[in-house]
This record gives structure tokens, sequence and C-alpha cells, in this order.
């Protein structure tokens, strides 16, 4: 039972960063503070990040 | 090696100064100073090692995403104002009393997790707001705030700091209780001191701040004011203290429960739209530190690769014993910047068996030590809980200035840990099991 | 303004075409396998799941390689890879499966005791993917893992990790460090589940001897030495007596009674099984070593180490000048692969001897190649060549 409420945690973990990797692609794209261009660059890799971790290649 | 591995430092450190100055973001200046050392020490253009980088500290950045949500959507129902209201009005004359609950306050959550930046994030807001209606100047709250943030980090039942050195050196992590809330609780003294004393002659009357304060919103009561921290202590408690009954939950998934049931606190509970724009607000709020986290596992990951983190760690450790005593306030402090945790690792642990070797009681030391680097967590280049106190206190200031704003408690607090590191035999009396 | 939108658009191309880099390469290390060649007495191959359903499927789930003589006497489990960060282990491990003898009694081998972690690599650490050893036949690749579960198979850390059952309080990451999570639980986390597992076989198969291999920083006193627990000790001591006599320095230590989740303690608690478990000295994991650098790995020569041995802080014989000599007369510069290899082989065999003499109805006759042939000859000279071994004891891990 336990093993079966960790699996779903496990699974709503990659739901949360799926969601965090959207809401850092909106705010790439049009956001309040911080527009200048080198902040689009951290956007980028950071967005990467998520990414990467959602798919499940590390 | 001595001499490449200097080399390679020099040229990270000029690279970070240099990117720092002119891009004025250290988020990316770290991962250039990353991107410059790896082609430096002939890694060529290493993608795994900066991909990798990326994720050391993904889960802390998570954590300060998921605890933002939590909190602005708190707030975002109204129930923030109707504590900060709440507390103005009954403390208002009693200004000793409040400023110990609103220190005991921020030490809570920071205590719990280990982490002094959650303890912002979850009630900076809240006592900074406060300490503003109260008169304080920025200065003195921004101070009040990072030292009891640092404090919250170091305090029992979780130091990350103590808990990785005794995990490092295999030595169980018992003991600390006594020998950190003794000087937790003068350094706390202090500030309350430091802040209490200082003058507040904008201060205005109890009536014009409450008429200034926004009106809770119809049907804000204290069920609904209480029950989403209520929830997060529980969570926390549970795990720490039913923990073989319950699956693993993590900070982050705790963080939005306690936020979903915010949102279900709230009149508006089904106006998604609402909800999703706090958090698009949110994201944009926490960026910074989100990418600082990022972007720090990044260059340290060039540094170990380069082999410029162990040029730093052996030149400390090798260092005459005078020495080290002397600079610990400056290393310490400093490896906790660029490292955040992984300096506990990478100087506590060395130094930790340096101590034993000499016969000195490592309990001591490693509490000590633990006073000492959470010092570091508002020096670049990750400045994490530095910039977060800035944030949230919205100081104006420099940052130079808000370091000098935090000076005369820092030290203090620098002092006592220095005192412990000293004299770890004689204060053995506070190790208690 | 659409120029930005442009631009944006380029970064994000361009950061994701870094994501997919450094994403190959880990999707690369996490499927790599490791060859080994078994030798003639092994029996039957099967995994940890039979012990723990719930791990099938998993990477959790490991192989168990069985060498079963078929005449009764004492049985033996070998743990390679608890930490895959330190990969020695499991290059020791094969060397025993690819060598063993099994005259009576029976042996347990699992090389890589979490096969989760060691598909990745260790954050903030900047370790190479894989080191090789070279053979005869060519170099054999292996992988460099993390210290623990790769956080793809067990997520999320709690803020706190509290062992089970004492309920002693340890860093969060460790609830991912298999050496932490004995004797395990049969619903618990991924890694607490791999412990119970391998404590079930334990006391299902009625293992009487136990051996976990480790390697540690040189600056952790508890390096180039035994960890016994306390039904073990007379053994660790006798056989780490012979052993420093004999050939090379190997130190003894008590499993500490208050230091919860470790095999020595755990397995020794929890079973009846005699506990043991050594440390070879790599100061690739040193907290002070340079360059991270597969030579590193495989010669364990560098020069901030030397300056840590020079100022007396380092627990056992490090010189990467001049070396130091053991009592075969072996000089050994730096901490060479062999050397650490050599050191876990004869650290078994010397705890079996003395099992042996203790424990005559637990009788266990193996031989394997030991530290003074992996001294002569080299490790690589003990693997042997898959392409040419028949193909039904060849294994990929």
């Amino acid at each position: 039972m336990l093993v079966f409420f960790d699996t779903i945690i496990y699974y709503l973990y990659f739901i949360m960063t799926a969601f965090f990797a959207f809401l850092l692609l909106r705010n790439l794209f049009k956001r309040e503070k911080r527009k200048a261009l080198v902040y689009d660059i951290v956007y980028s890799y950071v967005i990467i990040t998520f990414i990467l971790r959602v798919i499940g290649i590390k | 090696m001595y001499l490449q591995t200097t080399i390679i430092a020099i040229v990270m450190v000029a690279t970070f100064a240099l990117a720092s100055w002119k891009l004025k973001s250290p988020e990316i200046s770290m991962v250039i100073t990353a991107i410059v050392g790896a082609l430096v020490g002939g890694f060529g253009f290493p993608s795994r090692l900066l991909v990798e980088g990326m994720f050391t500290y993904f889960d802390v950045g998570l954590i300060f995403l998921t605890a933002s949500i939590f909190i602005n959507i708190y707030s975002e129902t109204g129930a923030m104002n109707a504590l900060v209201r709440w507390i103005v009005k009954q403390f208002y004359d009693k200004k000793w009393l409040m400023l110990i609950l609103l220190g005991i306050l921020l030490i809570i959550p920071g205590a719990l997790t280990g982490a002094g930046s959650v303890s912002i994030f979850v009630v900076g807001g809240l006592v900074s707001s406060v300490m503003n209606y109260m008169g304080f100047s920025k200065k003195r709250i921004a101070a009040f705030i990072y030292l009891f943030a640092m404090l919250a980090a170091v305090a029992p039942p979780i130091n990350l700091w103590a808990m990785l050195m005794a995990a490092q050196a295999n030595m169980p992590y018992v003991g600390f209780g006594v020998v950190l809330i003794v000087p937790i609780i003068i350094i706390a003294a202090f500030t309350i001191l430091y802040t209490g004393l200082s003058k507040t002659p904008g201060r205005k009357t109890k009536t014009e701040i409450l008429e200034e304060l926004p009106q809770p919103p119809a049907g804000m009561n204290w069920f609904k004011i209480l029950v989403p921290f209520g929830v997060l202590l529980v969570l926390i408690l549970l795990m720490q203290y039913a923990t073989f009954y319950i699956p693993v939950l993590g900070l982050p998934l705790t963080f939005m429960i306690c936020a979903f049931i915010s949102m279900g606190m709230d009149k508006d509970r089904w106006k998604v739209k609402k909800w999703y724009n706090v958090m698009v607000k949110t994201v944009d709020q926490v960026f910074p530190l989100l990418g600082t986290v990022i972007s720090v596992g990044v260059l340290v990951n060039i540094m170990t690769a380069t082999g410029v983190k162990g040029l730093l760690a052996i030149t400390f450790i090798t260092l005459p014993m005078a020495f080290i005593y002397i600079t610990a306030l400056i290393f310490a402090p400093f490896a906790q910047g660029s490292l955040s945790y992984g300096s506990a690792i990478i100087l506590g642990t060395p130094i930790i068996f340096l101590f034993n070797s000499m016969g000195l009681n490592v309990t001591v030391t490693a509490a000590a030590l633990s006073f000492l680097f959470p010092l570091g967590d508002c020096l670049p280049p990750s400045r994490i809980v530095g910039r977060l106190t800035i944030e949230t206190v919205g100081y104006e200031g420099s940052y130079m200035s808000f370091l000098k704003a935090i000076a005369i408690p820092w030290l203090f607090m620098g002092a006592i840990g220095l005192l412990m590191l000293l004299f770890p035999n004689q204060l053995r009396f506070l190790v208690v099991y | 303004m659409k120029n930005s939108v442009y631009l944006k658009i380029l970064f994000l191309v361009l950061s994701g075409i870094l994501g997919i880099l450094g994403g190959i390469e880990f999707v690369e290390l996490r499927n790599y396998k490791e060859t080994v060649v078994v030798s003639e007495d092994f029996t039957e191959m099967i995994m940890l799941s039979e012990y723990l359903p719930s791990l099938k499927g998993t990477w959790g789930d490991t192989p168990i390689y069985i060498y079963d003589s078929g005449v009764p006497g004492g049985s033996m489990l070998i743990l390679g890879g608890t930490h895959p960060y330190e990969p020695i282990t499991t290059v020791a491990a094969y060397v025993v499966m690819e060598n063993i003898k099994v005259e009576s009694g029976k042996v347990y081998v699992i090389p890589h005791a979490n096969m989760s972690a060691s598909t990745l690599g260790m954050l903030g650490n900047a370790y190479p993917k894989y080191f090789s050893v070279e053979t005869p036949w060519g170099s054999q690749k292996y992988r460099i893992g993390d210290r623990g579960t790769n956080p793809l198979d067990q997520w999320p850390d709690p803020y706190t990790y509290i062992h089970y059952p004492s309920g002693q309080n340890l860093a969060y990451q460790d609830i991912r460090n298999l050496n932490r999570t004995f004797p395990g639980r049969a619903n618990g986390t991924l890694t607490e589940r791999i412990s119970f597992a391998i404590m079930e076989l334990i006391r299902n198969e009625d293992i009487d001897i136990f051996f976990d291999y480790h390697e540690a920083s040189l600056m952790y006193p508890v390096v180039s030495t035994y960890v016994a627990h306390d039904d073990a000790m007379d053994i660790g001591m006798m056989a780490a007596m012979m052993l420093s006599a004999t050939q090379f320095p190997m130190k003894i230590e008590a499993s500490p009674k208050n230091l919860k989740g470790l095999t020595h303690r755990e397995v020794g608690d929890f079973s009846d099984a005699l506990a043991l478990l050594m440390e070879t000295p790599e100061p690739f994991i040193d907290r002070v070593a340079g360059r991270m650098t597969e030579e590193l790995m495989v010669d364990g020569i560098d020069e901030f180490v030397q300056t840590a041995a020079e100022k007396g802080l380092v627990y056992c014989d490090y010189d990467i000048k001049e070396g130091f000599t053991d009592p075969l007369g072996n000089v050994i510069i730096g901490a060479p692969l062999d050397y650490r290899v050599g050191r876990h082989l004869s650290g078994t065999l010397e705890a079996v001897n003395w099992m042996n003499m203790f424990f005559p109805e637990k009788a266990l006759v193996v031989s394997f190649p030991g530290y003074a042939e992996v001294m002569e000859n080299g490790t690589g000279y003990y693997l042997h060549d898959p392409s040419k071994a028949d193909p039904s004891r060849v294994f990929k891990n």
C-alpha cells in the first residue's frame, strides 16, 4: 500500500515539474520583471533542466 | 598541478568579476565562468558536466517555487493581512514581546526543514510587514529577518550542515540539541536587543496603522487563517514522528498541498484563472533564486572537474591552526556562498577529521561550523538568503548597504561560532544526549 | 518586438541542443552494460526481486550470481557496488565471479548491489562516466556511478531521513544511500526495499559470512580497514593481523552500535551472518582531490592528496613519489586499481580462512586470485575475453 502511494507521489512530482516547465516557458515570452536579454538565456536553460527531468533523462 | 589549477582558479575569478559587472546577472555569470573554466582547464565544452550541474540543486529550486506559491496564494486569500492586523492590534504596546514572538515564528519553519530560505518564504513577508507598520527601518528589518533565518537553519531538530558533516564523518547526528540551542538563544537575544533598541521615529499610532491595513475580506475567520499553517505543521510533524506509516511526501508536495488548502479556504476557490495568475507571478518573483541554484550547480561541477574545489579545500585545511581560526570567518562563509550546503562536505568534513585527530570535541566543532557556514548565505556568487531577504523586505539600497545593515549581528553570530570553534573541549558539557 | 521573440526562441533552441548533447550522454551511461564471464563453478543467476517481488521491473532489481558446489559447507554473500562511486568494488566482485572455484559450500555475489545508483554520475562531483581496465585481449569499460539511488527511480527525498526501525535522524539524501537503509522495509522506498530484499536473501539462504565492499577517501579514518560487527570481530582481528604481517596494511574497526542503517551493523543485528565491510583507499573521492579524470580513478595519483598525506592528514599509506613497500616487496605508488582490487580479494579470502578455523562446521572452501596474484599479473589478467567465452557464461550488468 505504501509502495503504491510512493509511486503516485513519484508521478505527481513529474506532473508538478511539467507544470513549472510550462509556467517558466510562458514567462520566458511574457513577464513583468527582469526583461533583459540575459534573463532570456537564464530562462532558457532553466526550462531545459525541467524538461530533461520531465522526460526522465536526468 | 598546483600551478595549473591556480591559474584556472584565477581565470575563473576574473571571468566571474567581469561577467557580473558587464551583464548584471550573477546567474549567467556563473555559467559563463563555468564554461570558461572548463575551456581553460582542458575539458573543452563539456555539455554533460554543464547539464549535470544544473541538477545539483534542482530539488532546492522546487522547494523555493512551491513554498512561494503556497505563501502567495495564502496572502491572496487575505489571510496574511488579517494575521498582520491581529498581531499589530495585540502587540502594538508590547514591542519586546512582539519581537520575541516574531523571532520564534521565523525560527520554526527553518528549524523543522533545515532551510533558512523556507523561513523567509513562509513567514518572512508577515514579519516584514508587521515590523514595517511598527516603524522599524528597512535596515533593521532586513537584519532581523536575515539573522533569524540563519538561526532557523541552524536550529534543531534539522541542522543540515551538522547532519551532512556527521554523515560524512560517520558519527551519529545526536547530542546536538543543547549545544545548538544555547548559542541560538544568545544570538537571538542580541539580535532582538539590536533591533528593539533602534529608534522608530516614523512610527504611526495604532489607529492609523489599523486604518491603513486593508480590511480582511468578508468571511475571514481564525479557522481560515490558521488551517493552511496548521496543515503544514501537522504534515511536517507527521513526517518526523509517523514517518513509517506515511509515504515520503517531500517538501515541494507538502507546500503544494497547503497551497491547495489555502485556495479551498477562499470564496473564489473555483476561479482557476486567478490562482493561475498568482502562480505565474510567483514564478516571475522567485526566478532569480531558481536561476541561481540551477546556475551555481553548474559552476560547482566545473570547479570540481578542474580541481579548483580541491585546491581551495587543501589550501584551507593545511593552513597552520592559528590561520584556520583567523580565516574561518572568511573561508567558511565564502564556501557557503559558492557551494551552498556543499560547504559542509568540502570544508566541514576535513576540519572535523583534523580536529578529531587533535583530540578536540567533534560535536561542538560541527555545531560551531554550522554557525559559521550560514553566514555566507548573503555572499556571492549565490547570495541566496541575502537576496531573498532583500526581496521580501522590499529593501531598496545597494547590496553593499544591505551587508552593512546586517553587519553587527552578523559579526556577533560569527564571534559566537568562532568561540565555539576555539574552545570545543571547554564547551563539551553542552553536548547532552 | 518580433526580433526579441526570435531571439528567445533561438536561446531556447541553443539550450535545447545543450540539453540534448548532455542528455545523450546520460542515456548512454544509464543503459551501458558491463560484461562479465562467470567461472566454470557458476550454477545459476537469479534476480533480487525473487526475495521481494515489488522490485521486479524496477531499477532496484539486480542480478545475484550463485556458485553452488553441491557439497555441504558454509555460505558467503559478497556485495559490490553498494556505493557505485566506489566502482573498484564491482570490479573486485567481477574478478571473484570470473575466477572462483568452490569446493564446498555456496557463494552468492551481487556485483551491483545498488543498480539504480550505478546509472548516473554523482551530482556536483563531475566524475567521468567510465573507466577502463586493460586486459591482454583489450580493455574492459566500467561505469562510475553515484553514491545514492538515481532520483529518476526514487523521488522525492524527505526533508529529513528517519531510519527504520531505529528512528535515528539522518541527512535527507541518505534515504537513497543503500549503506544507510539496512535492514530495510518491505513497503518502504526503493532503496529500503533493496536492503530488505538483501536481508531476506541472507536470512532465507542462511548466509554464514557477509562482505560489503567499499572504497573510502584517505582522509576518512575508516580507510584500509575491516569494519566488523561484534560477532565477526574475532575473525576480522585475526585476518587484519595476518594481512598486515604478510600482504598489505589492514586495520580493523568495531561497527559502532549507535550508527544505524549500515550493513555491518544491521546485517549482524538482524541475521545470523558474520558481517564485515571493507574499505580500500580511493583518492578519487577525497574532498581535496584535484582534477577529476579517469587516470585518477585508475592510478589514484593526486598531488593535493599527497599534500594532505605529507601533513599527516590521511589515515593510510600514501605516497605518489617514492611509493611505499608492502610486506611482499611491491612498491605501491599512489593507490592504483590493482592494489585496491587485490585488497578486497585477499581481505575476503583471509576472513573466510579464519571463519573456517573458528567454525569448522561452516567450512567454506573457495579459491580465487588474491592480492599477490593481482599485484603481479594485473587485474586485467583475470578478466576473460567474452568473445571467446561460452555464451552461456557471459552476462551483462
